[in-house]
């Protein structure tokens, strides 16, 4: 079944709110894929590792994806951006990648 | 290695849009690989994002959708899974339905050394990052 890309994107954000807090906590900077059929996920660090392996357990599964920490997975403009944490104090843990010292190109730009 | 050239791409107001591109096998899960040409986007973070006659064509499957952010706004895109062949290589890749330009983002650069020489015609060369790459 497939989903007007508008309802699939308000289901997978709905899911993805639920477990939010534990991802943002434990996988920052890591990939969620949700099926939005079932509201089974994986983790990842990569999208296509995390959707090939929800798709092993779940052949029709119709997916959506969540970069942990940021606001969208991707981007066209550079890199995804950052988001607030939504629970205080925000315990980032150790990451894939780390920026410069000088900070995310985000906090560079937002004054 | 993979080499292709920086040609034009059209004008865009007073502007000359010169891309560097190159071309890349690409196939869904029948494996039948087609070439498809490419602008190479640094912009862009995602593996390829192709229109969707091509994807239609190449018959690659549905995997789901993701949001991705524009200069101005967002986006929910459909995404499709797809067989790259990448420095040798054949690679999972995620492919965006987009309209316009096909491109070849980050996530198929990681780990390799771009060079382009910017103006019309100039060489487009991919290759392995070398062990003696300098770091951050």
């Amino acid at each position: 079944m497939e989903f007007e890309p508008g309802s699939a994107a308000a289901i997978g954000r709905a899911m993805y709110d639920e477990i939010r807090d534990e991802m943002e906590e434990n996988y920052w900077g890591w990939m969620v894929v949700i099926d939005i059929h079932s509201g089974d996920y994986e983790i990842g660090k990569d999208d296509i590792t995390a959707t090939m392996r929800l798709l092993e357990r779940r052949p029709h599964a119709y997916t959506w994806g969540e970069l942990v920490g940021f606001e969208t997975p991707y981007s066209f403009n550079g890199a995804p951006r950052e988001r607030a944490p939504s629970k205080s104090p925000w315990k980032r843990q150790p990451l894939l990648f780390e920026w410069p010292a000088s900070g995310t190109p985000q906090e560079k730009h937002r004054d | 290695m993979i080499s292709g050239t920086v040609r034009i791409l059209g004008k865009e107001g007073p502007y000359i849009l010169w891309r560097p591109r190159i071309e890349v096998a690409v196939a869904g899960v029948s494996r039948d690989f087609r070439t498809v040409d490419v602008a190479v986007d640094t912009g862009f973070t995602g593996a390829l994002a192709l229109p969707a006659s091509i994807i239609q064509d190449l018959g690659l499957t549905r995997h789901g959708v993701r949001e991705v952010d524009l200069a101005h706004g967002r986006l929910t895109l459909p995404i499709y899974g797809a067989v790259v062949s990448w420095l040798g290589r054949e690679l999972a890749a995620t492919v965006h339905q987009v309209d316009g330009d096909p491109l070849a983002g980050n996530a198929l650069l990681t780990g390799c050394r771009l060079t382009v020489d910017f103006r019309s015609g100039g060489s487009v060369l991919i290759a392995p990052l070398p062990p003696d790459a300098p770091t951050l």
